[in-house]
């Protein structure tokens, strides 16, 4: 006697249909992925502030580490003894309304980790953020949703698949092309399942700046004081929160900034070498031995 | 002759950073501002290498280093920091930041106490002053804050 | 000649998004232990090699004063530096940075004597052998000098670029230390120095402390040593003039403003 077809459905005429079922559902996903998330090309560059940047790479959190950083080089901001923040000094001038109120929440003494929680700040970033979505550069609640959709239907099919593939096992049916099958569908539903919250064009944008600012990197212990709050903010919004940390140790580690894997903070890995990139010594000092100046006294 | 000047010269630089005699014929006065001077700059060029050591340190850094580095010649600002950051650990006077750039030093490389440090190819775990961080494939992550 | 013009700043990672944002920039000087020759350049340095800008490569730590002959090794470094920056010339200086298996860590004053010019002169000779370009010899400020000198200053350079044929990198900050120091008149030393022989001048920052005034390069440039570039630039002005810039980099302004400040003495071009 011969098990009778899974659902009535002969397995040569059901792994067709599913196939190509599948097929389509996820190259019609990632045509709509890849248009959606395509996005508006940034030209101008001067155009995207250090905090919008700071969004697009770290989401609500480095935006606020960014406007705390341009703060704090500024003196407008400080923190005390028990870790709450404090002002030390008036807005400078340009102030953005998240600026305003991440200085705001300064004043009222808030700790560092319950910035973002702020309503003030918390209304900032979703201005800058809709800001961002209008530009193309980021993605809105509705069109992530309609992104998830996509994979939610292909998780569909993959259940479908997984159940029939049970039944079949259990019926003592052939199975292994349907199971061969499922595993490409899962891998596309867990890649599509991932939805960023910025548009290539951001991403793009981002690669760019990182290039063209490469002079902020912490690793080249940039000379914060020549470069200006902006350029802090920058700083944190293109390479994290380690800017804050080369450009201020004692606020960062009172404020309880977060910490990034701290790498080679300062050049550790350079040995002897005096090799240039990360691990330069500036002005011609130290490595290996010392010599040129710095200090007190050179004469070079 | 060159002999003599090559010895000449040992002498002074002997003088300058081992806490060498004061070779005969020099005044004493400048040669001492060279030395004092030389001090404060191999101070900033550590304190380059080890911001968080320095920073933890704060108004004490230079005191601390100069008062460690007199007599002893450098070898190199990585490696004296290093120095420096292993003994205060050893007399328990690391401050926390200092504890925390440590264990992230020793952990992303191999530092005998002799020759240059190498890059640990191998995953690892170090601490330093309760401060505890870990290496893998060279990225490097604090596990564990020093305690305050 | 082909070498450096107008005012320059010396190229530091810290401060390179500076530099790279200085129009009328057409000279920068780099740390040459500070590069590797055999990787890329550093962020910045090929973006100003580029739009043209002349790097030169100065050593802080071949130590040509040496008693004992140069170290083949740093020589072939500081070469291929100057072959992958494209270099119009190198430059190194007057003095000795080890003995006796010591790292002084510091650029130490030679005696001023026969015997110091000929260690010199042999060890610029074996440097200019392996060098693709012309070499430039800084003299150094000193706190300090040594018992047996046989030469005053002006004689000890004179001897030594004559003999080399090497060109002349002249400190105005050390020359005004050194008198400071050391006594003596610095326009004296401009009035008996081959000034024809300058590839360009450093000019650097400065404080007094504990009685002696440091060359630190850490602090502003004092109103004396741009008198000093003044007095130089009426004798004969250097093709050339770079400010030195090592630490404690205060506001983008400030530095501007002594770029400005040596481009008015010298009559140089702005660059800001």
């Amino acid at each position: 006697m011969t098990p009778s077809d899974t659902w009535g459905i002969p397995g040569p005429v059901f792994l067709r249909w599913y196939l190509l079922l599948a097929v389509v559902l996820v190259i019609g996903a990632i045509v709509y992925r890849r248009r959606m998330l395509a996005g508006t090309p940034v030209t101008d560059h001067g155009a995207l502030g250090p905090q919008q940047v700071a969004y697009l790479n770290g989401g609500d959190q480095l935006a606020v580490w960014a406007t705390l950083g341009a703060l704090r080089h500024a003196g407008a901001v400080g923190v005390r003894p028990d870790r709450r923040l404090t002002t030390g000094g008036p807005l400078p001038a340009g102030a953005t309304p998240l600026d305003q109120a991440v200085h705001h929440a300064a004043s009222r003494g808030l700790r560092t980790r319950d910035l973002a929680a702020d309503e003030w700040v918390r209304r900032a970033l979703d201005e800058l953020r809709d800001g961002l979505v209008r530009r193309g550069l980021a993605l809105d609640q509705e069109r992530r949703r309609t992104l998830r959709g996509g994979a939610l239907l292909i998780g569909f099919l993959l259940a479908i698949g997984v159940v029939r593939a049970i039944s079949g096992l259990l019926n003592d049916r052939p199975t292994g092309w349907l199971l061969l099958s499922l595993f490409p569908l899962g891998l596309a539903f867990l890649l599509l399942n991932r939805v960023p919250w910025r548009t290539r064009a951001a991403t793009a944008a981002l690669n760019d700046m990182r290039r063209r600012h490469a002079w902020l990197r912490p690793a080249a212990s940039p000379a914060y004081a020549t470069y200006g709050a902006t350029d802090v903010a920058l700083g944190v919004a293109l390479f994290g929160t380690a800017t804050l940390w080369t450009m201020d140790p004692g606020f960062a580690e009172q404020a309880e900034i977060q910490r990034q894997a701290m790498g080679n903070v300062g050049g550790a890995s350079s040995g002897t070498s005096c090799g240039g990139g990360a691990s330069t010594c500036g002005g011609g000092s130290s490595c290996g031995g010392g010599g040129g100046c710095g200090g007190g006294g050179c004469g070079g | 002759m060159s002999g003599d000047l090559a010895a000449r010269q040992a002498e002074l630089v002997a003088a300058l950073v081992a806490g060498g005699p004061l070779p005969p014929g020099f005044a004493p006065a400048p040669v001492e501002a060279a030395r004092r001077a030389l001090l404060r700059k191999r101070a900033a060029d550590v304190a380059r290498h080890w911001p968080l050591l320095a920073a933890g340190l704060g108004a004490h850094w230079p005191a601390t280093f100069t008062a460690w580095a007199d007599g002893r010649p450098s070898n190199g600002s990585l490696r004296d920091g290093w120095d420096l950051a292993r003994e205060l650990r050893d007399r328990g006077t690391l401050p926390p930041l200092g504890a925390e750039e440590l264990a992230a030093r020793e952990v992303a490389s191999r530092y005998d106490g002799h020759r240059p440090p190498r890059p640990r190819l191998m995953p690892a775990v170090a601490r330093a002053g309760g401060a505890v961080a870990a290496q893998f494939a060279g990225r490097v992550r604090l596990l564990r804050p020093a305690p305050r | 000649m082909s070498g450096p013009s107008g005012v320059g700043i010396g190229w530091r990672p810290e401060i390179a998004g500076f530099v790279a944002g200085l129009p009328g920039l057409r000279f920068v000087e780099v740390v040459a232990e500070a590069v590797a020759p055999a990787g890329p350049l550093p962020d910045g340095l090929a973006e100003l090699r580029g739009r043209g800008v002349d790097v030169v490569p100065h050593g802080v730590r071949l130590s040509l004063g040496g008693a004992e002959p140069v170290d083949p090794a740093r020589v072939a470094h500081l070469a291929a530096v100057a072959a992958a920056l494209d270099a119009p010339l190198v430059s190194e200086h007057i003095a000795f940075v080890r003995a006796g298996g010591l790292e002084a860590g510091h650029l130490l004053p030679l005696p001023r004597s026969r015997e110091a010019v000929a260690a010199v002169v042999a060890n610029v000779r074996r440097t200019q052998a392996e060098l693709p370009v012309p070499l430039a010899l800084e003299p150094i400020a000193a706190l300090f000098d040594w018992p047996d000198d046989e030469l005053d200053e002006a004689d000890f350079l004179t001897e030594i670029l004559d003999a080399t044929g090497a060109l002349l990198l002249l400190d105005v900050a050390n020359v005004h230390a050194n008198a400071r120091n050391r006594g003596g008149e610095p326009t004296a030393l401009l009035d008996r120095l081959p000034l024809e022989r300058i590839a360009y001048a450093h000019v650097a920052g400065g404080a007094e402390h504990g009685g002696f005034y440091h060359d630190t390069h850490t602090d502003p440039v004092p109103a004396a040593v741009l008198d000093l570039v003044r007095e130089l630039c009426q004798r004969r002005r250097p093709p050339a003039l770079l400010l030195e810039r090592d630490g404690h980099y205060p506001p983008a302004a400030e530095l501007r403003a002594e770029l400005d400040a040596l481009a008015a003495a010298s009559g140089h071009p702005a660059v800001t």
